[in-house]
């Protein structure tokens, strides 16, 4: 499903390298969790897989399906198939919630030469992919994410996840700012759109999400590149004894 | 008919007022660059040439189309030349209000507004000179006065339509007596070159609620004037939308001489081309206490565009808490184009609440990314942004037919 060789970023504006040769290898249907430090380039990894302007990419290549997408715009690696859930989704006045998810739907539909969805027919799914996450017709009629709580926001998130049906799921930290109900009812959504076909990146600080969405692989991101990957019991380990064990396990 | 057929047949009052804007305009002059509200727009943008002369008009009262596709309650001026049979039905629908074309009115010696006439003007007058209201005064012979009696139940749509490109002198008058409320809605979409002047009173405890859309298909220059007087515990809402390639001012002038008004103006400018200028000149004058006013004012531009925003809250010694805001953003796409600013605060009481602000920015990449993240186009997302930006004003108004009109408007602007 998704293939990153080598890859080398930097921050346009700092001038930074950020990540430097990083490789993974996702298989349809795996889920796989990086954990790691503040700093270490989690989140920058995410940014540049969906194309963010602002990082550049100085070496390596990222494959989806076996073919680079290096060279695609945010939407058409979307298109592809690629989605993020933001860490901190953006709260955007004046765009209502509803209109703005029928608009990216239909977005994706339409450059895969799909039919369209007309409002009632969009209505309906919505309502019915919405009632599971718990997100009712107030919030989808409200401005995107404004005033929204932060369970509210990452719920918001799953439910475009649910819609566009990705074949790679990005999600950046969802569970910051969650409390143990949210984080529950999250991971329930997110557990409900695994399937043989679909991919999972997981990226996050902590073991705990990993206890509600079970990894198949769990990778140790430092300065850039993996240091270590396992299975869940790694994600345990970290919890257990910290990073900073596993940094200098990797220096000896 | 003429200038001067006109003249002859016109009460005392109403020449008295037309010979003093005259005289007055003589004494003043019409405005240049070095004047104070005059440095970011050239005053040459709106010429100051003869009223049009006025031939046989056809006003298509027979074209069905016509008919069905305007509203229930609407007065059309085509080439500036007030439509009769728009007059007629108009009044007899409207029972509410007293309604009279200008020519009707100013030759009746006791017409309602011979003691209105130029009052509000004359007021906005001691906040700075405006010659071209002044002009206006001098020259025009349309328009309609309207007492409104009780509340309308539905707008009023003033319809400014026409292929000439002539200047074109428009002159209103609305009275909105004690608990009623009048929603005027103008639409500008004929080719003349408008000089509109609009004086209202607002007895105690009234509302005014007025909207001007002007098409994204005019290319000629327009300008306008609000004068309304404002008595204790009124309300005054006016929202401009201006989509035009033109130039367009429109100056305002709020005076709130009773306790407790509540006036809002918004004004929305989309500017996509160079010849495309959107300047909004504001004067609120906080005579009484515990008045509310706000201003928001927000312009798109891009293609070398130029918004103006001038505007000033003045308040008075007597006006303790008062509750004054002011708010300009600026959306600018592209590096050739420019939103000048001014605001002003002239404060004279001490017990005040007021504030003002203004912005200036390209679109936020945030945002941009975040929808081009779920596979919206770059294009699309941009156009989704502007209007989201714009969504601000256009949630002021209360007419959501008229609203839901303007976003369609916006959206084929953008296209």
């Amino acid at each position: 499903m998704l293939e990153i060789k080598d890859l080398k970023v930097k921050i346009s504006e700092v001038d930074k390298e950020i990540i430097q040769g990083f490789n993974l290898k996702i298989n349809p249907g795996e889920v796989h969790a990086i954990m790691g430090p503040n700093g270490s380039g989690k989140s920058t990894l995410s940014h540049a897989i969906c194309g963010k302007e602002g990082y550049e990419i100085t070496g390596g290549d990222i494959n989806l399906e076996g073919n680079s997408i290096l060279e695609l715009e945010a939407q058409d690696r979307a298109i592809k198939g690629i989605f993020l859930a933001f860490q901190y989704p953006l709260e955007i006045p004046g765009v209502g919630n509803l209109s703005f998810m029928r608009t990216a739907l239909n977005s994706q539909k339409k450059a895969r030469q799909e039919k369209e969805l007309n409002p009632a027919e969009f209505l309906k799914l919505v309502k019915n992919k919405a009632s599971d996450l718990s997100v009712d017709m107030e919030m989808l009629k409200r401005p995107l994410n404004v005033g929204f709580s932060g369970g509210e926001k990452k719920r918001n998130e799953i439910l475009q996840m649910a819609l566009l049906e990705p074949k790679l799921c990005i999600l950046d930290e969802t569970d910051s700012g969650l409390d143990v109900d949210a984080m529950r009812q999250v991971s329930q959504g997110v557990n409900a759109l695994r399937s043989p076909n679909r991919s999972f990146l997981i990226i996050t600080h902590y073991q705990r999400l990993l206890t509600h969405i079970k990894p198949d692989y769990v990778h140790i991101m430092v300065s850039g590149r993996i240091i270590k990957m396992g299975g869940p019991d790694l994600a345990l380990q970290v919890e257990e004894k910290g990073y900073g064990h596993l940094i200098a396990n990797q220096k000896n | 008919m003429n200038n001067l057929d006109n003249s002859r047949k016109r009460s005392k009052w109403a020449l008295n007022y037309q010979k003093q804007c005259q005289a007055d305009l003589k004494k003043v002059g019409m405005p240049s660059r070095n004047a104070e509200y005059w440095k970011f727009t050239s005053p040459n943008l709106w010429e100051t040439t003869d009223l049009i002369s006025v031939g046989e008009k056809n006003f298509l009262e027979n074209d069905p189309q016509y008919i069905e596709n305007r509203p229930e309650y609407y007065v059309e001026f085509v080439d500036g030349i007030i439509d009769p049979v728009t007059l007629q039905n108009l009044k007899k629908k409207l029972k509410e209000c007293e309604i009279s074309d200008f020519e009707e009115s100013v030759c009746d010696q006791f017409h309602w507004a011979n003691k209105l006439l130029g009052k509000a003007e004359t007021k906005a007058r001691k906040s700075y000179e405006r010659p071209f209201a002044l002009l206006n005064g001098g020259k025009s012979s349309q328009g309609i006065f309207l007492n409104c009696k009780e509340s309308p139940r539905k707008p009023i749509h003033i319809f400014y339509s026409g292929e000439i490109e002539d200047k074109v002198n428009i002159r209103h008058l609305l009275k909105i007596n004690c608990d009623t409320e009048l929603h005027i809605i103008e639409h500008f979409s004929g080719n003349a070159k408008y000089n509109v002047v609009t004086e209202g009173f607002l007895d105690p405890n009234s509302t005014l609620n007025h909207n001007r859309l002007v098409s994204r298909f005019l290319k000629n220059s327009i300008i306008t004037h609000l004068f309304v007087n404002c008595m204790e515990s009124s309300v005054v809402k006016t929202i401009g939308i201006t989509l035009n390639n033109g130039a367009v001012r429109n100056e305002t002038f709020l005076n709130l001489e009773g306790s407790q008004c509540d006036v809002t103006l918004a004004g929305l400018g989309l500017g996509c081309s160079q010849s495309s200028i959107c300047d909004n000149t504001v004067f609120v004058a906080h005579l009484e206490n515990s008045c509310k006013s706000r201003q928001i004012i927000k312009n798109v531009l891009t293609q070398g565009a130029k918004a103006v925003f001038q505007g000033k809250i003045y308040v008075d010694p007597k006006a303790q808490k008062t509750d004054g805001y002011q708010m300009s953003n600026g959306l600018i796409l592209d590096e050739k184009s420019n939103f000048l600013v001014k605001p002003e605060l002239e404060i004279y009481a001490d017990d005040v609440i007021c504030s003002h602000g203004s912005t200036s920015g390209s679109l936020n990449t945030e945002h941009l990314f975040y929808l081009k993240s779920r596979g919206i186009s770059t294009n699309e997302a941009r156009k989704i942004l502007v209007e989201a930006f714009l969504e601000e004003v256009i949630e002021e108004i209360s007419d959501l037919e008229f609203a839901k009109f303007v976003r369609k408007e916006i959206q084929d602007t953008l296209i």
